[in-house]
């Protein structure tokens, strides 16, 4: 579905320029479970931006594979503003560490929201949604009458709603104590496992990373399998 | 920096402008010398004040008098016009004011010696400078008085290489100009009268000025010495002064109150957006452990050193501006009030120490809204949303408020007479609009949204996001409520006038032409043989239960008849026919309202010819707009010629008539193109004038919505990092820059939009105040309200269009950051 | 309790923030609501220019005072002079009473040695002066049309050419100084008019002089009998007459600001005065030259024998005392007596007791010898004139008088008459603090005959 190719990237600092990511080549397929562990400052969440088309490598391709034509594929590194957008309303789920969801709507119209946009809405779909990340119970309640723990699921939720091929997860445990940690990311993998969503999640934690099939460690530019 | 400085500029040049006003005006009550405390006027405009008059009157042994001419002209170099305003020349008697004890007293021989011994520095030398100047007004080389800045506003115009004099329109040499610091000469030029009447010997005896107390006796025989064309008014009694006194102070005070309130309002957004900015700098010098006591103080002092540079600044910028603005500010003020207003004594020290000191006051309160909201910043105390309960007290709470305005402004209004108990209730209105509005917006946006279709997800989503910006931006959008209710208010009230004043008019100005010509020759005579029928409105100025009013003459034909509009009228249906047998007059609405009559009271009026007293029934009250004057009506027959001044004749005929009384117009010295005017014209000319009378009225009600527009902008500013992570949160899933950015706006608009229909009700309600009690209790005349949906439609859309440009400017910025900049910065 | 506080706190915070907006748009009402009011009033547009000024007093040591015989006017323009005294005019009664317009300068001067019935003296002198100004607009045509009018007697004054173009005034000044000198006292007032204004002037049927209510009236065309009122101020009140004197009512009258001034002493004079002698024509024929060269003459006659009786009114008080004296008119008329060389003079006219009069006059010229005239006047009116080689006049001594050394005392001796008398001022402090100041007050005769009289000194 997306292929990296010999992907690099490099900041520059007080005149100093510093390769963050350097030959990456990874191919991600539908279903896929793919987790990138790593120091902070390596670089995970720079390459999950450039999977997200939030930003552009200095050189390299990320080649999107249309499954009805698998030789051919758009790099998304080359998408004008508008592809970014379309491509991110359509095909990839957000979630983040933290500021995931609209506090001034309900749960529910938060889950729905990318739904909406992309046209998307299915309600048994959005309620097997809710009901797998255990969140109907708060479906009219504010974001900030819930928990950590409840916000993640509800984000993670939100994430799926409009049915992406792909959910990028950005430290989705971060901000959570231990015990909403495990259950988080179990729910996240076993969620996407279900609806057949590639999952690509960001984490500095080992017990996380173990959750998925694929285990990547990202070093000194390089990613290497684990 | 650069708000304080606008600030400190804006305020010091009100604050200049204001001084010499009033300095000015003050010394108005002085007139030419100290102690004047009587002056003679004409009562009638057509047995003016005259030369034999001051001299029967001097020979009759009233030394005090000193008598005072005017004109107003242009100045010329080269026979060309060098002046933009015409400047007022006075001329004084300096022959009388050099003997009066208040200007000088002969001092016995032995004495001076005593007096040279002892000098009295502080008075000798300023004293000894005007009594030269006054010698040389009397005696020597014709000389003229003038301040300096005037001096060097003549001077700029004359070419430096060539020798160049300054004379009048006929080219005649004008005194020596002699520069006086004053701060009561402004335009002026004076000069002793014998000059002025050689100059300008169309000059007119203006007043005799008395000079000095008068014993009761004195008194009395200056009243019987008095012919029956003059008048002897005391200098403090003020009839018109009262009056013109008030409504100037207000005025001068609303606009140095104005400009300081538009100033703190800016500059408690800026001190708002400073401290935004810094707030993460600050949040680490806490982390350090420095209290938050100090870095309040700390950011205290950074103000407090901001605003002394910022005044310093201004206080230059502010005087160089109201130089600028001078002449402009001088003639409007002249123009409105009749004023003189003068150049003025500039203390730079004084006023570096007042605009230091407002603004310091000022910077320093406004500075206390944003460190408190800053404290809780500092103190990381959380959001908490309000419970249920303190959600139902607040909204108690602003019900009960809302209450409470509107009562206390419903009993003035029904009650109260004075001016300001009025302005107080129109401000009690419209807070009241401002509490209803806060109380009434999460049900009126909650309304407005059942109305978006699901289809417009994002268009929902920014609906609930304007219910929970409507929290966080109450005072920005009181303030856009509060202008929009003001301009509403306003523009419906101008525009009921106006549409009122062009009924009235067309309805009034019923004949084909008008002349103006005061005096000979009788235009009456002229048009006898041409077959135009020819109205005169002869005029007599009458006194009435002590106040001055006009008695004029009205013509009783059907065609007069019809063109009279009546406020109101007596049922009676001969009331025409009484009118014109003399039983009844018509009054206008500010007779009838600043004596307090009604139709069929009965009044006592001297008779127009015979001036006997006699008792006439009011048959009805007119609509008269603008004039300062009660007025009464009378028919023309009760009138004489040879004892009415007339000015104003109304013509009827064909053109060809007409051209045959141009002629003769012409023949006889009258200018038929300045004095004959076609009714069509004069209403144009009318109409102009009126609009051109309300150009500050609309200038003003911009300032008001960019006012609020700024302060719109300003919150968003300081709310930008709250919704960061919102906007944030929406382009990542794929909404382009631009839709967010319109988002944003309609987020903004729709609260502005609520605040508009709220304002709507509360803008007629108060024009409706404003034409009904403020203008009848102000000027005793009134009009009808009429409410144009166009033009309040037309508000809507310039208000939201002036708040989406001036709101658009920090969207869009914030808009052009990459999304991914956003990302890193809240992740 | 802190919940209180901060509800409160933030109440007042918005509320303030509420009322400070309401207050913007408010005022803007105000604002506006009486920007619209069109007020269409005529109000006075007059300056307090001189409220600046302060009373002060009129300094004689100012700089206009030191030029050649301190007046505020320029002395005699030569470009603008006008008709020169003609040895050859006859002047004829009551014709010459009248104003001579063509010349510069003319007074109507009375002085008069007074007594009431207790005995008390009194000095009072009352003077209307005629300035042509000179520096008043006039074209070259009408300036050669009055100077042609020289001896066009039959001009009355209404048909005399007016200056052009000022509707207000003519091209005269008139200046009028009214004195009366008790022993203890000062009366004095000082006027000015403008010509033409009608509240000053010459009148010739019948005969008035006036500026304001002071008037000089007669029943017919001649100069007397006639009636003269006039009112005039206290300036000084002492018993010594020649010292300072306290600040008190004068001075803070004379600065004045809200004080009524017009409850301060006031002297209302009435006289009768009536011709007891003949005119007398000064100089030769009345032509009188007042220096060597002959350049500075006038034309000049006197009254001499005038009878006086009136009444001074004290106004404030009503009191009223009853006088009856000697009085002496003067009349002179000249555009020569004021060029650069003029110091000022010294005039003597005194009344002797045996009922003969004497005029002398003594003029003090720049670079020039003073040059001393007189008349001699007999009781029946006949005259002798006297010049220089007829009469020394010398000042005795020079006294203080404030900051100034005025001569007081003089010796006077004609050898032809056996005439040595002295002459003494019966009051040191007899000045005039006019605009144009100088000394006029009575004198006392002794020596070879004893009399009344008064001394004029100018120029000092």
């Amino acid at each position: 579905m997306l292929a990296l190719k010999n992907l690099k990237k490099s900041y520059t600092d007080a005149g100093e320029q510093h390769t963050i990511l350097n030959n990456i080549n990874l191919t991600i397929n539908a279903g896929d479970s793919i987790s990138i562990q790593g120091a902070s400052g390596s670089g995970k969440s720079t390459l999950l931006h450039l999977l997200a088309a939030l930003d552009k490598p200095d050189s390299g391709e990320i080649l999107l594979n249309n499954s009805q034509q698998p030789n051919q594929g758009n790099d998304i590194t080359q998408f004008t503003e508008k592809e970014a957008d379309a491509y991110r309303q359509f095909r990839v789920g957000l979630i983040f560490q933290k500021f995931n969801l609209i506090d001034c709507i309900t749960v529910m119209e938060n889950v729905m929201l990318p739904a909406k946009i992309t046209g998307k809405v299915q309600g048994e779909y959005i309620q097997e949604l809710l009901d797998a990340l255990d969140i109907h119970r708060h479906i009219n309640k504010l974001p900030s009458q819930l928990s950590g723990g409840e916000q993640q699921r509800v984000a993670i939720a939100r994430g799926l709603s409009h049915q992406p091929p792909l959910l990028l997860a950005d430290e989705p445990t971060g901000n959570l104590d231990s015990k909403n940690s495990d259950l988080v990311s179990h729910l996240l993998v076993t969620t996407c496992k279900k609806l057949n969503t590639a999952l690509v999640m960001v984490t500095h934690s080992q017990k996380v990373a173990l959750l998925t099939q694929q285990q990547w460690y990202l070093d000194d530019g390089r990613l290497t399998q684990i | 920096m650069v708000s304080l400085i606008i600030a400190a500029a804006g305020l010091s040049a009100v604050l200049v402008i204001n001084s010499s006003a009033k300095q000015s005006y003050s010394s108005e009550q002085q007139f030419l010398v100290a102690n004047v405390t009587y002056t003679i006027t004409s009562t009638s405009s057509k047995l003016k004040l005259s030369k034999q008059d001051y001299s029967a009157l001097r020979v009759k042994g009233v030394n005090q008098l000193v008598a005072v001419a005017q004109t107003k002209q242009h100045v010329y170099v080269n026979k060309q016009r060098i002046t933009q305003r015409r400047i007022d020349f006075t001329g004084i008697d300096t022959f009388s004011l050099i003997t009066q004890p208040s200007f000088s007293n002969p001092v016995p021989l032995a004495e001076q010696q005593n007096a040279t011994a002892q000098p009295d520095t502080g008075t000798s030398k300023a004293s000894n400078e005007a009594n030269q100047l006054i010698r040389q007004l009397s005696f020597n080389e014709p000389t003229a008085i003038l301040h300096p800045q005037l001096l060097e506003i003549l001077e700029e115009s004359i070419n430096a290489n060539l020798s160049q004099q300054f004379t009048t329109q006929f080219g005649e040499p004008l005194a020596g100009l002699v520069a006086f610091e004053s701060a009561v000469l402004g335009n002026d030029i004076i000069m002793d009268i014998a000059e002025l009447y050689r100059l300008y010997p169309d000059a007119e005896l203006s007043m005799l000025l008395v000079v000095g107390d008068l014993t009761r006796a004195q008194e009395d025989a200056l009243r019987q010495f008095l012919p029956d064309n003059l008048k002897l008014t005391s200098a403090n009694d003020g009839e018109q002064d009262s009056e013109l006194t008030s409504s100037f102070h207000l005025n001068l005070m609303a606009m140095a109150l104005l400009m300081f309130v538009v100033c703190l309002f800016i500059v408690v957004n800026a001190v708002n957006l400073l401290l935004n900015s810094r707030l993460t700098w600050l949040k680490i010098c806490r982390q350090l452990g420095i209290s938050r006591q100090q870095l309040f103080v700390v950011q205290l002092i950074e103000i407090v050193l901001l605003t002394l540079l910022a005044s310093f600044i201004g206080v230059l910028l502010g005087i160089e501006l109201a130089k600028l603005a001078s002449p402009t500010v001088q003639a409007t003020l002249e123009n409105l009030y009749s004023v003189e207003v003068g150049f003025g004594e500039v203390s730079i020290i004084g006023l570096f120490i007042q605009v230091f000191g407002i603004c310091l006051i000022g910077s320093v309160c406004a500075t206390f809204i944003p460190l408190n909201k800053l404290n809780h910043q500092l103190a990381q105390t959380k959001d908490v949303p309000l419970s249920l309960t303190q959600q139902r007290f607040w909204n108690g709470a602003i019900w009960l408020s809302f209450g409470l305005f509107a009562g206390i402004a419903y009993i003035i209004l029904n009650n109260a007479q004075a001016l300001w108990l009025l302005l107080i209730a129109t401000a009690l209105v419209i807070l009241s609009g401002c509490c209803l509005l806060l109380a009434n917006y999460p049900s009126m946006l909650a309304f407005i949204q059942r109305f978006i279709p699901d289809r417009f997800p994002l268009l929902q989503l920014s609906s609930k996001q304007s219910l929970a910006l409507s929290g966080k931006t109450k005072i920005a959008c009181c303030a856009f409520f509060i202008a929009a209710t003001s301009n509403i208010g306003m523009n419906l009230m101008v525009d009921s006038f106006r549409g009122a004043t062009a009924g009235w008019l067309e309805q009034r100005l019923a004949a084909d032409y008008y002349v103006y010509n005061s005096g000979e020759p009788n235009i009456a005579e002229l048009a006898k043989n041409t077959g135009v029928n020819v109205s005169q409105r002869l005029e007599n100025y009458i006194s009435f239960q002590g106040k001055e009013m006009q008695q004029f003459s009205y013509p009783t034909d059907e065609f007069n008849q019809q063109a009279m509009v009546f406020y109101e009228q007596s049922e009676n249906k001969n009331l025409w026919r009484q009118f014109e047998q003399g039983k009844g007059v018509l009054v206008n609405q500010q007779f009838a309202f600043g004596f307090k009559y009604q139709v069929n009271d009965v009044i006592e009026l001297p008779h127009p010819s015979t001036s006997e007293l006699s008792s006439y029934k009011i048959l009805g009250i007119v609509y008269d707009f603008g004039n300062p004057y009660a007025q009464v009506l009378m028919p023309f027959d009760m009138f004489e010629l040879s004892k009415s001044k007339c000015c104003i004749y109304a013509l009827q005929g064909a053109e060809s008539k007409i051209d045959l009384l141009r002629e003769n117009m012409l023949a006889a010295g009258v200018n038929p193109d300045t004095q004959l005017l076609k009714t069509e014209d004069l209403l144009a000319l009318s109409m102009q004038a009126f609009d051109n009378t309300f150009i500050i009225t609309d200038g003003l009600n911009v300032v008001t919505l960019l006012v609020a527009a700024l302060s719109l902008a300003c919150a968003i500013i300081v709310l930008m990092n709250d919704i960061r992570p919102q906007n944030m949160l929406i382009r990542s899933m794929g909404v382009s820059a631009l839709k967010t950015q319109l988002l944003a706006l309609f987020q903004y608009l729709l609260l502005c939009f609520v605040a508009l229909i709220f304002a709507t009700p509360f803008g007629i309600l108060l024009s409706w105040i404003l034409i009904v009690d403020i203008n009848y209790q102000a000027f005793s005349w009134t009009y009808p309200l009429i409410i144009n949906p166009l033009k309040i439609l037309q508000i809507y859309a310039t208000s939201l269009l002036v708040v989406a440009i001036v709101i658009a400017i920090p969207i869009v910025r914030a808009g052009k950051r990459p999304l991914i900049e956003d990302i890193r910065w809240l992740n | 309790m802190v919940k209180l506080i901060k509800f409160f706190t933030s109440l007042f915070t918005s509320l303030s923030s509420l009322l400070t907006v309401m207050l913007l748009v408010v005022i803007v009402f105000a604002v506006i609501v009486f920007a619209s009011s069109g007020i269409d009033k005529t109000s006075s547009n007059i300056k307090a220019l001189f409220s600046d000024v302060k009373s002060t007093a009129l300094d004689t040591g100012d700089e206009t005072s030191q030029q050649q015989f301190g007046r505020g006017f320029s002395a005699s323009d030569p470009q603008n002079l006008g008709q020169i005294a003609d040895p050859n005019y006859v002047i004829t009664f009551p014709k010459d009473h009248y104003s001579h317009d063509s010349f510069d300068i003319e007074w109507w001067y009375l002085t008069a040695n007074l007594q009431d019935d207790e005995g008390n003296d009194y000095g009072l002198q009352w003077t209307l002066f005629r300035f042509r100004n000179q520096n008043a607009k006039l074209n070259k045509s009408q300036q050669t049309k009055l100077k042609d009018n020289i001896d066009d007697s039959s001009l009355t004054l209404e048909n005399r050419p007016k200056a052009l173009g000022s509707d207000w005034s003519n091209e005269h000044i008139y200046m009028a100084h009214a004195s009366v000198h008790s022993a203890s006292k000062h009366w004095f007032s000082e006027k000015f008019a403008r010509g033409n204004v009608g509240n000053a002037g010459v009148e010739q049927t019948p005969f008035k002089l006036f500026i304001d209510d002071w008037q000089w009236q007669s029943p017919t065309a001649g100069l007397l009998p006639s009636n003269l009122t006039f009112t005039t101020k206290l300036i000084s009140n002492n018993a010594s007459g020649n010292s300072a004197i306290s600040n008190s009512a004068i001075s803070n009258s004379a600065k004045g600001k809200g004080e009524n001034s017009n409850t301060d002493s006031y002297l209302n004079v009435q006289l009768n005065l009536s011709n007891t002698g003949p005119f007398v024509l000064q100089g030769q024929g009345g032509y009188s030259i007042k220096s060597a060269n002959g350049k500075h003459a006038s034309h000049y006659y006197s009254a001499p024998f005038i009878a006086v009786e009136g009444t001074f009114t004290a106004r404030d008080s009503g009191k009223q005392i009853a006088v009856n004296g000697n009085a002496w008119f003067d009349q002179e008329w000249t555009s020569q007596l004021f060029d650069q060389a003029t110091l000022g003079w010294d005039w003597l006219s005194l009344h002797l007791d045996n009922g003969d009069k004497i005029m002398a006059f003594q003029m003090r010229l720049q670079d020039q010898a003073d040059y001393i005239t007189g008349t001699y006047i007999n009781a029946d009116g006949s005259t002798t004139a006297l010049m220089p080689s007829d009469i020394k006049l010398n000042a005795n001594k020079l006294t203080s008088v404030g900051n100034k050394k005025l001569p007081l005392y003089w010796q006077l001796k004609i050898k032809s008459k056996d005439i040595d008398i002295s002459i003494k001022a019966t009051k040191n402090d007899q000045w005039n603090p006019a605009s144009i100041a100088y000394y006029e007050g009575t004198v006392a005769v002794s020596g070879t005959h004893s009399g009344k009289g008064f001394l004029e000194l100018t120029g000092y």
